[in-house]
């Protein structure tokens, strides 16, 4: 493209990203169409793309396609392979997209879809995609190290100890705050459990299938796989209308909570090709595929958005999370905008496929920009619903009682009309006995892309099918993630106990295997039994345990990128990393002090542990507890969420010491002193 | 990815081959090809072996999952 048609194009892309945030920003009254929020998303990434990634690879990083990738210094036909950067990219982004950027967004939309938008957007620009693309690069140059071992080799051995601490932490929050996500989903609702208890037995199959029947026909075990979940999925209804069948699949929250534990421990044991292995393709396959067809959706359909551009609730009085917008939106909101998980996939199995240095622009800048365009996706879904049952979905039964009426009558009050008509209508429309105070994210963007997908296709006859596919395809990868994380923790704990008793670090010693599996599923068993029990709803509190922990990993990966740079010394553009880690900083730090010390037992751990104890000393109990043993695990629960919290906050400014240290060294050195592969480095190893 | 396709059966293997790689698909083709290439007259495993190997590489390790 010549220069001239080159300014012509992206002139039009800047003007019409500029319409689209018009029309979201200052339109008056009337609501406003959601293709405009999708449309000034997708300019904001592609202007970002050409010119602020160009940017960081041109001048920041200075990448040079002569260097031999640890894909081609190691090509082996089977981790090491050299792929063409659009299939990477495909791939890449199928391993860092979760359930994340679908939960924070729809829970964020209590203050209106425009701040939570904001936040993704900006935050995408210039923290989230700029990490994944750096840690990339930084791995790269590194043989493909992961995030844990580059700290140790650039910042040194104990914050590399401190930072594997950290993951394993993170790991177990977010392994419970994912699986309460599918308890709030799947409580009293037998046509959900059945389908994704179905999944179980399926992916034994197209394990079978796949390793002794067909030998690696993957495609085929996964088509099989498919059809046999749409039956499941057609069929449930029948299961959860059957007289016997339906009362077995209805479970409470305690027992659904058990039964995730039982599985987690259990799935975690079976041998990765029988279970693992064939649920992960089969999610894989419908991750994507949902996502497409989503994005269609919103441009087929057009919908308005419901949601006001924002609600009273930016005062930090939301019935979904408590805070102020400020810390709180920017921890609600870590997947889509920035998330330290995707450092550990960037410095997983990305860099060891990467051809050219040139093609990890599109693969880590690119693949953050595609999963933040998912949240914002999530944040469309959540604000078409009207806020009424917005809000009956999200708000605890603490606040909105248990009967339509009620919960009608209290949200009303808030300034957002809705009828008990309206409340039992929508859940008839859906399938389900009840919607109120299923937050955690899920069914709110089941209900919303229900609504969506079936204008497209189907009308409302399709809306229940619609409704529990949408839940189907997050249980189902959130199922993987417990798996995959259970394992992977198992793995870290075992490394741990070795070094206390060597034989329990033996992978091979099979009651060392069995000890570190049981730690994993208690840890994070425990944080989701407590979360399950809580009448305020759990995710209230978990989920901003998830993001202080989250965004405290994305910040000590940004602190490791600008060690790296001031190494490399290419200090004039340390703004590139340093900007998005002092922001990154400022938020976590805020809110973590914020959850420990704040005086309002809404907000501050200690607070309400106080406000417990000093009841409980006069022998009250105060509601949500019932008897004076509730009242003691309140109390206890609250301190260890305090301690948690604590050890986020410190592990992250021990990072920050740490790495100002070495920069300072690295500075005053004349020479760069990063510890990179020397650029022409030969010598395959296969 | 090296020759442009000529024929539809060639971009039909392709897209095949490149649908593998996205979602993460143990590709048995590649293998042997890089075996042909590399080194050749080399002991190969079997299309089993060679499933059963990648699928416990990719899941065996201690992979994080994205949240």
């Amino acid at each position: 493209m010549n220069k001239l048609g080159s300014m012509l194009v992206w002139g039009v892309v800047a003007l019409l990203g500029a319409v689209a945030f018009g029309a979201l920003a200052l339109g008056r009254g009337e609501s406003v169409n959601a293709v405009w929020l999708v449309t000034a998303a997708l300019c904001t990434y592609f202007i970002a793309f050409r010119f602020y990634s160009k940017f960081i690879a041109e001048k920041v990083l200075r990448v040079d396609d002569l260097r031999p990738t640890p894909a081609v210094r190691h090509n082996d036909g089977l981790d090491y392979v050299p792929t063409n950067k659009w299939v990477l990219y495909g791939h890449h982004f199928a391993a860092i997209a979760g359930a994340g950027p679908l939960v924070g967004p729809v829970l964020a939309a209590q203050m209106g879809y425009l701040p939570g938008t904001l936040w993704i957007l900006a935050g995408v620009v210039v923290a989230g995609a700029v990490q994944d693309y750096i840690v990339l690069f930084v791995s790269v140059r590194r043989d493909g190290k992961s995030l844990g071992q580059m700290i140790k080799m650039e910042l040194g051995p104990v914050p590399g100890g401190l930072a594997l601490v950290g993951v394993l932490a993170i790991m177990i929050i977010i392994l419970a705050v994912l699986a309460l996500v599918v308890v709030k989903a799947l409580t009293a609702s037998p046509w959900g459990l059945f389908t994704i208890a179905a999944t179980i037995p399926i992916a034994l199959i197209m394990g079978i299938y796949m390793r002794l029947i067909r030998p690696g026909k993957v495609g085929e075990a996964s088509a099989i796989g498919v059809v046999l979940l749409l039956i499941a999925l057609v069929y449930g209804r029948t299961v959860a209308d059957d007289p016997t069948w339906g009362p077995l699949f209805t479970l409470t929250g305690p027992s659904l909570a058990w039964a995730l534990i039982l599985y987690g421990g259990i799935a975690a044991s079976l041998p990765v090709w029988l279970m693992l292995a064939p649920r992960d393709y089969l999610s894989t396959f419908l991750k994507v595929g949902t996502v497409v067809a989503l994005a269609i959706g919103i441009y087929v359909v057009a919908p308005k958005l419901a949601m006001p551009r924002t609600t009273l609730f930016i005062d930090g009085s939301g019935p979904v999370f408590s805070g102020k917008l400020f810390p709180f939106l920017f921890i609600t909101i870590a997947c889509g905008a920035v998330s330290g998980f995707h450092s550990l996939i960037s410095s997983g199995t990305t860099p060891k496929m990467v051809e050219k240095e040139s093609h990890m622009r599109l693969i880590g800048f690119g693949g953050m920009l595609t999963e933040s365009f998912v949240a914002v996706m999530a944040m469309t879904a959540a604000c078409v619903l009207d806020p009424g049952v917005y809000f009956a979905m999200n708000a605890p039964a603490a606040v909105l009682g248990t009967t339509a009426a009620n919960a009608a009558q209290v949200i009303s009050g808030w300034g957002f009309t809705i009828t008990p008509d309206m409340i039992t209508a929508t859940a008839t429309d859906i399938g389900e006995k009840t919607i109120l105070s299923r937050a955690g994210g899920a069914p709110t963007l089941a209900v919303g892309m229900a609504q969506i997908l079936a204008t497209a296709v189907g009308g409302k006859a399709m809306m229940a099918i619609w409704y529990h596919f949408a839940i189907l395809f997050e249980a189902l990868f959130i199922l993987t993630a417990v798996d995959a994380g259970t394992r992977a923790g198992r793995f870290m704990i075992q490394d741990m106990l070795g070094h206390a008793y060597k034989p329990l670090g033996d992978t091979e010693f099979l009651p060392g295997n069995l000890l570190a599996t049981v730690l994993c599923v208690a840890a994070w068993g425990y944080f989701l039994y407590q979360g399950v029990v809580d009448p305020l709803g759990g995710i209230n509190t978990l989920w901003q345990l998830f993001g202080v922990g989250n965004q405290m990993l994305a910040g000590i990966a940004l602190l490791l990128c600008t060690s790296v740079l001031v190494k490399m010394k290419r200090e004039r553009y340390v703004w590139v990393t340093l900007v998005p880690t002092a922001w990154l900083l400022i938020t976590t730090l805020t809110a973590g002090v914020q959850k420990i010390f704040s005086p309002d037992p809404k907000i501050g751990f200690l607070a309400l542990a106080n406000k417990f104890a000093a009841a409980s000393a006069d022998g009250k109990i105060l509601a949500p507890a019932k008897t004076a043993t509730d009242m003691q695990r309140v109390i206890f629960n609250n301190y260890l969420d305090a301690v948690v919290c604590s050890l986020f906050v410190l592990l992250v400014v021990a990072m920050c010491v740490f790495a100002l240290k070495i920069c300072l060294t690295a500075y005053r050195q004349a020479q760069p002193t990063a510890v990179e592969l020397p650029p022409r480095a030969q010598g395959a190893t296969s | 990815m090296s020759a442009a396709p000529v024929g539809w059966r060639e971009r039909y293997a392709l897209a095949r081959r490149a649908l593998r790689q996205v979602f993460g698909i143990p590709d048995f083709e590649r293998y042997c090809e890089h075996m042909r290439e590399r080194h050749p007259g080399a002991p190969r495993l079997s299309e089993r072996e060679f499933h059963a190997l990648a699928i416990d590489r990719r899941y065996g390790a201690s992979k994080p999952r994205c949240c």
